[in-house]
């Protein structure tokens, strides 16, 4: 006797795959040969700094930065010393990789978010890291961690390079914890809630100030059209700027239930930040309102908090759970943007998104130039975090570019709005080594 | 082993007329002055108008013994997971040791020249890994300070913070990138005006400052005869560590220490982070009993400061951070919370001159005292602490008492600093009144093996 429920359920799988619920994700075949007999033990760690020029653009000098004493151009007391303007390497793209060998052949990569001079991280990963690091234990990733922020926290190293440069070695014991293990990194983070994790769309911030004409809007309608719910901008000037018309313009042209997020880079002091953060209020359809103030500035975060409707961001300047804490104990953000790149890797940013979540925070991870393993641990972390939101990209889909797929064996999976985690060994990230050695400098 | 040696100021023009000078009379100019007529007009003026262009920017690591750096250097830090050794829950995770390079002495010296040839002198705090400080100041510092005027200290050093700060660098190697050209400035500017630093800083309120160091032994009779040694020399106050658990290090020590000092002054001591919040007010109380604790260091991690004002309320001795702080806005959060009653940031690492002379009008301001952290680093290094203690009223000791005898003290100028009583004299050169021995500098500088 056929009962209803049973056809069905017969009909389906017969009617193809398209219909058949798919098994969330793969389980890769477990190979105990890869796995080896205890310890895995380091046996090479290498920083490898890689750049390339930009798609567009011309390439420039190695460090730019604005001229000494630069204002922001502001009316009145809007026109002041101008801070959120950092060092910038025009025409190019440029990342730490860290490859770290173990002695049964296991490789690991990681990368260090390093957009400006990557050799200081590769300094700190080859003359500081390096000899910590060879003869451990791989797989001792969280007491490996401790071991590299304690090599100068007494000496007060709680952020910048050294941080970066942590999370570059931290990634690629993970990429190694997951390649012996055999199982990619969401799932010894705990395993995923979901199997992709929604992303948005920062306009880079060559449109602003050089490009007011219509395309710009058209742009912005275009990519939230092709599937991406929240466009970041720039706004680091005052309400009657470009950019802010920018934001109106933009937020106005969007269909409902899509959202603007702006981005201040430190632009604001606390006064000119509430003022700013109120006339984000009006608009409506503002995401959150990120960076707002300085990291140094932490302690107003808030008053800015409490002043506002729209929701605070703040984190990707931070680094270690040290500072999040401060920021959260104290309820300064309602989202926390902490880059895996940047604030220690995954073995800390997984603690910043616990600290987020006890404090009821949302977290949605700081993406800005990188290549794979970054992206890709990024992702791992999303989709196995309770209170991830969503993730960054950069100009739409991150993987066209020169640090993209093409240096890839096979691909990441990121499209308009979403980014799929990848469900090979680790952190699934396979260099194509010829892509990669073109890409490599020094 | 290849000696790949490099010379800072050798095979130029400076060099040369600092070997005629050295030949000559002592009361010659020394080599800058020649350089420094560039820039001056008949009278010995300054041309106010004509910009003191930064030409170069150079790093150098140094070093003591003298061996190049090699690639398989090993790096010494406690095995992973290694624990305080105390009793019970006194047992935990040992986070107070930090990486070291035993058996050397490593500094990294800035110097910036500009395009008349006058050349100014820094140093970052660097003592474990100094070529990633040389990186900071060659690949991202160098690339905006050349053709700057050097004279816009402050705007400089805005710039140089700007470079990284909504990236949030505000610690560790980048700070002490930017103290090593922070403090080069200021030498230049002292040079180029012909006037020492501390006159270039609002001028000296004594003439001398006094001086601490830290006293050690293996029993507890040495460590008495090594403060007894350090009294002998003048000074009023020794520090010395005391950093596990109690019963993993003996308490007599620093009582026997203490009962010493009582007829001539204090003990401070210091536990480089080695305490959780119960732990530190434990110990410090025992400290207060004994009545003469200068000051509890470094009770607490950095990134434990919320709890420096529980601290610092619970106990009578005064409770000293700093030296692991590096801006002016760490300080601030310290203070504003009376988390110190007394800070002792290091000029060669809270961002230079600039920042630090900062952070002591801050602490002046919730009338706290400060004192220079005086750690491994040259001459250079106690010079420009000097400079900034002269000048800030609330200066009330400098560290590094023997530093000036040490293989990186003294030994390396052709103008000594002088100590007399336990106490340090402002040098009265140009400057930060640092001639090097170029001889003796550069064999300490070291190149890569």
């Amino acid at each position: 006797m056929l009962r209803r429920r049973t056809f069905l359920t017969h009909a389906v799988m017969a009617a193809g795959a398209s219909l058949a619920p798919a098994p969330l994700f793969a389980q890769p075949k477990v190979q105990q040969a890869m796995r080896g007999t205890s310890p895995l033990l380091i046996t090479a760690v290498e920083p490898i700094v890689i750049r390339a020029p930009r798609e567009a653009g011309p390439v420039a000098g190695p460090v730019a930065l604005g001229s000494v004493g630069a204002t922001t151009g502001g009316k009145g007391l809007w026109n002041r010393l101008d801070h959120a303007s950092p060092s910038r390497t025009p025409g190019f793209e440029q990342a730490t990789l860290v490859k770290i060998t173990t002695d049964q052949g296991l490789i690991g990569w990681g990368e260090c978010h390093a957009p400006v001079a990557p050799t200081m991280q590769a300094r700190i990963v080859a003359d500081l890291f390096r000899p910590l690091l060879i003869g451990q234990d791989a797989r001792q990733v969280e007491a490996l961690w401790q071991r590299l922020y304690q090599s100068e926290r007494v000496r007060g190293y709680s952020t910048g390079a050294h941080l970066e440069a942590i999370a570059g070695v931290d990634l690629a014991l993970w990429d190694i914890l997951g390649k012996f293990a055999n199982a990619p990194v969401y799932q010894l983070l705990g395993g995923a809630y979901r199997d992709t994790i929604p992303t948005y769309a920062t306009f880079s911030g060559t449109y602003v100030g050089r490009d007011r004409s219509a395309t710009v809007v058209e742009d912005a309608k275009k990519m939230a059209a092709s599937g991406f719910t929240v466009l970041k901008l720039a706004l680091r000037r005052g309400p009657d700027s470009d950019e802010f018309a920018m934001v109106r313009e933009i937020s106005a042209a969007l269909s409902p239930g899509a959202q603007v997020a702006v981005d201040a880079l430190g632009a604001f002091h606390l006064n000119e930040a509430v003022r700013m953060g109120r006339e984000l209020d009006r608009i409506g359809n503002i995401a959150w309102f990120e960076d707002a103030l300085l990291p140094d500035d932490l302690p107003k975060y808030p008053e800015l908090a409490r002043s506002v409707d729209t929701a605070i961001c703040a984190g990707e300047m931070l680094s270690t759970r040290y500072q999040f804490r401060d920021l959260l104990v104290n309820r300064g953000a309602d989202i926390v943007n902490p880059d895996l790149g940047r604030a220690g890797g995954i073995t800390e940013c997984r603690r910043i998104a616990w600290i987020a979540d006890v404090f009821g925070a949302l977290w949605a991870p700081h993406v800005s130039t990188g290549s794979a393993p970054y992206m890709a641990a990024s992702i791992h972390m999303a989709v196995s975090s309770p209170n991830c939101a969503m993730m960054e990209v950069y100009n739409g889909n991150k993987q066209d570019g020169p640090f993209g797929n093409r240096l890839l064996q096979e691909p990441l999976d990121m499209g308009p709005g979403y980014a799929r985690v990848p469900a090979r060994p680790g952190l699934g990230v396979t260099f194509d080594e010829k892509a990669l050695a073109a890409i490599t400098v020094g | 082993m290849s000696t790949t040696t490099r010379t800072p100021g050798s095979l130029t023009r400076r060099a040369l007329f600092g070997t005629a000078i050295a030949a000559g009379a002592a009361v010659l100019p020394g080599p800058g002055v020649r350089a420094r007529a560039a820039a001056r007009d008949r009278q010995g003026r300054l041309d106010a108008a004509k910009p003191l262009t930064i030409r170069q920017v150079e790093a150098f690591v140094i070093r003591n013994p003298p061996t190049p750096i090699a690639f398989d250097e090993p790096l010494q830090l406690p095995p992973v997971g290694d624990l305080t050794g105390g009793v019970g829950i006194w047992n935990r995770l040992d986070h107070a040791s930090p990486t070291r390079f035993k058996g050397f002495e490593q500094a990294v010296l800035v110097k910036i020249t500009t395009n008349d040839g006058l050349v100014g002198w820094g140093e970052c705090h660097a003592p474990s890994s100094p070529r990633v400080h040389q990186r900071v100041i060659t690949d991202l510092f160098a690339p905006i300070l050349r053709g700057q005027d050097a004279r816009r200290i402050n705007a400089l050093w805005e710039r140089l913070f700007t470079t990284e700060r909504v990236r949030g660098y505000s610690t560790g190697a980048q700070f002490e990138a930017l103290a090593g050209v922070d403090i080069a400035l200021w030498d230049l500017l002292g040079k180029a005006l012909d006037l020492p630093v501390y006159q270039l800083l609002g001028g000296i309120y004594r003439p001398s400052q006094p001086l601490y160091r830290g006293v050690g032994g293996a029993t507890i009779d040495a460590l008495v005869a090594d403060a007894k040694a350090a009294v002998a020399s003048g000074m009023q106050m020794v520090k010395m560590g005391y950093r596990k658990g109690q019963g993993s290090e003996d308490i007599d020590r620093v009582m026997a220490v203490a009962e010493f000092m009582k007829p001539h002054g204090q003990v401070a001591v210091d536990s480089l982070g080695a305490f959780k919040l119960y732990e530190a007010v434990q110990v410090g109380r025992r400290f207060d009993a004994l009545g003469n604790v200068g000051w509890f260091e470094d009770a607490l991690q950095p990134d434990d400061q919320p709890a420096y004002p529980i601290l610092a309320q619970s106990l009578e001795t005064p409770v000293c951070a700093g030296e692991m702080l590096n801006n002016r806005f760490q300080f601030r959060d310290l203070l504003s919370t009376r988390g110190a009653d007394v800070v002792n940031p290091d000029v060669c690492r809270a961002g230079g001159i600039t920042e630090c002379q900062r952070i002591a009008a801050l602490a002046d301001a919730f009338n706290v005292s400060w004192s220079p952290h005086v750690s491994t680093g040259t001459v250079l290094y106690f010079a420009a602490s000097l400079h900034l203690a002269l000048a800030t009223p609330n200066a009330i000791i400098m560290e590094g008492g023997r530093k000036l005898e040490g293989p990186l003290g003294n030994v390396l100028t052709r103008t000594p600093l002088r100590v007399e009583n336990g106490a340090a004299f402002a040098p009265a050169g140009p400057g930060l009144g640092i001639e090097w021995n170029d001889a003796a500098l550069a064999r300490v500088t070291v190149g890569d093996a």
